[in-house]
């Protein structure tokens, strides 16, 4: 029984990580991920109005 | 430009994602624990069936664990894409306490779980029951890093906004970790955690009793679970009672939310048990209230106010205005840096500065704000009340019916009745999935209550966002619905396999088969 809890948590656990990566290299990676220096965020926070005006 | 949608969006996938992430984490809290005290009995007491319900709950803690590893994972990798405004903004304090939790407390844990399933029969006893209680002071330790750094979010201390680097950086990592708001939040976490543990422990042995099956291990592993339970569940409460004194002194809006406390009652006010807040009335229907109660939870005493959400919006507005001076001096400060008017105005409404910023959605000439942009945005600060309200209700309810489940298996337990009564085993089965409800409940009522805040009175929620599309958004959401639905679905699979083939129960154990419960 052990033996087969073992098997089915290893296999559980390198799927999960297979997901892991495909989610992060899809969406996450430093290729998507906006640079953003001191600069940037300073215009960001103190330049960009929301789009729209108001909600 | 920041587009609402991409706003909506990347907070739908936090939330989802945390509250996804702690269908695995409570459990883990509790059952480490439980774990470690069924071990030490066994080495105290020498009798293998305390063994056996160590290595049994271990099976099921080794399966949550291994599904819920990894799963809060996620949450960072939309720090740096979702939120990289917010990373950017306040990185040097937040990061800090969740790379210590990584390399200090997930590695002691991570570790220690292995010696836990693999040393058992290569150490000595006493040996492994120290591995045994690592492994659950690691769980916890990962805890209080993360709440630490969720505490600050509630709470900023020891922390200052630098003109010069335009961002928040660490004055006192003392304050930071000695936060009130993130120790309360700590403990009443982690005792929530003990709570759903000994639930979870109590169910499934209750369902061993009522199949007829391994008794004498069922109402022992019950006993264990209902006093540890039972300490658990007073925990809880009342240090879910600190929680919201911390909050009643630091988070006054998200206090009023919750109580949907529209005006300042004279003191001590009463509490509002239940009624219908209408937020577009201001007002709650049908209100039952009991006097002076809220006063004295929130206050402690029967002379100081609970403002009320119209009076905390008033001096919200005042704030705002403030920030508008200290944003303004702000501004004379970086093309002027030794201005000294400006200096003098940053350094009296800097802390209001966060306010300032309420209003970039609805202007980008802040300084020009017209006083009705100025009361949207004040209103802007009061959370969704009816949800709150709710939300908060159920969290308690579960709680008292917790305290009551606890008692009275305590009860049985005494008397030696645990069997007896087929209704309390199919109510204690049942009792199941409502720890992981109201855990995610109480989440809820801190983030929710929060808003519009990702840091309290500091940075707003819709400035925090990156300049990501909302298809991408989407997408990768959909990635997280899809990816920890399986998940969920393996966990459920493997735990109701694994707890329906039971215990490996030897020979000291009561016979496999006994009369199911008739009465």
């Amino acid at each position: 029984m052990r033996m087969r809890l073992r098997f089915e948590i290893a296999f559980a656990l390198a799927v999960k990580a297979a997901a892991l990566t495909v989610l992060y290299l899809l969406f996450f990676a430093p290729a998507h991920r906006p640079e953003i220096s001191a600069a940037a965020a300073a215009q960001h926070l103190y330049a960009a109005p929301l789009q729209g005006g108001s909600q | 430009m920041i587009d609402p949608g991409t706003v909506e969006l990347s907070r739908l996938q936090f939330g989802l994602t945390a509250m996804y992430h702690f269908l695995f984490v409570p459990l883990t809290l509790g059952l480490s624990v439980l774990l470690a005290i069924m071990e030490s009995v066994y080495v105290m007491t020498g009798r293998p069936i305390w063994r056996d319900m160590t290595r049994f709950w271990g099976v099921l803690f080794g399966i949550n664990f291994a599904m819920g590893v990894a799963t809060g994972i996620t949450m960072e990798f939309q720090f740096g894409t979702n939120w990289a405004y917010y990373s950017q903004y306040v990185g040097d304090i937040f990061g800090a306490p969740l790379a210590i939790e990584g390399l200090m407390a997930f590695f002691l844990e991570a570790t220690f779980v292995g010696l836990f399933f693999f040393g058992w029969d290569k150490m000595s006893r006493v040996g492994h029951l120290t591995a045994t209680w690592l492994l659950a002071l690691g769980t916890n330790l990962s805890a209080l890093w993360i709440l630490i750094a969720n505490g600050w979010m509630q709470h900023p201390v020891g922390a200052a906004f630098n003109i010069h680097t335009m961002r928040m950086e660490v004055t006192s990592f003392y304050d930071v970790l000695f936060n009130p708001v993130a120790q309360a939040k700590f403990v009443h976490t982690v005792s929530a955690g003990y709570v759903t543990g000994a639930i979870f422990v109590l169910a499934i042995s209750a369902w061993f009793l009522l199949k007829g099956r391994y008794a004498e291990f069922a109402k022992r592993s019950m006993t264990v679970a209902a006093s540890f339970g039972l300490a658990a569940a007073l925990s809880v409460v009342v240090l879910g009672d600190e929680s919201g004194y911390t909050a009643s002194q630091n988070q006054k809006m998200k206090i009023a939310a919750i109580e949907a406390d529209w005006q300042t009652e004279a003191p001590p006010a009463s509490f509002t048990v239940f009624g219908f807040p209408d937020v577009k009335d201001r007002t709650t229907h049908f209100a039952i209230r009991v006097p002076w109660l809220l006063g004295l939870i929130a206050t402690r005493s029967l002379d100081e106010e609970v403002p009320g959400i119209v009076n905390l919006v008033a001096a919200n507005a005042e704030r705002i205005k403030h920030g508008i001076v200290a944003y303004r001096a702000l501004e004379t400060l970086r093309a002027h840096p030794d201005d000294s008017g400006a200096q003098a105005d940053f350094a009296n409404n800097k802390l209001d500065l966060g306010y300032a910023l309420l209003l970039k959605k609805y202007t980008d000439k802040v300084v020009d704000a017209t006083p009705a942009q100025i009361e949207q945005a004040a209103w802007d600060t009061v959370p969704g009340v009816a949800a709150l309200f709710w939300a908060f209700r159920f969290m308690v309810a579960f709680g008292l019916y917790f305290i009551a489940l606890f008692a009275f298996a305590f009860y049985l337990s005494a008397r030696r009745r645990l069997d007896r009564y087929r209704w309390f085993l199919t109510a204690a089965l049942w009792t199941l999935p409502l720890p992981w409800l109201s855990s995610e409940l109480g989440w809820f009522v801190a983030e929710y209550g929060r808003q519009p805040w990702t840091i309290d009175g500091v940075l707003p929620t819709y400035l925090s966002v990156s300049s990501v599309s909302a298809g991408t958004v989407w997408t990768s959401l959909l990635g997280f619905v899809v990816f920890y639905s399986v998940l969920a679905v393996v966990e459920l699979y493997l735990m109701v396999k694994y707890v329906r083939i039971g215990p490996a129960v030897g020979p000291s154990a009561a016979p496999r088969r006994a009369a199911p419960v008739a009465e």
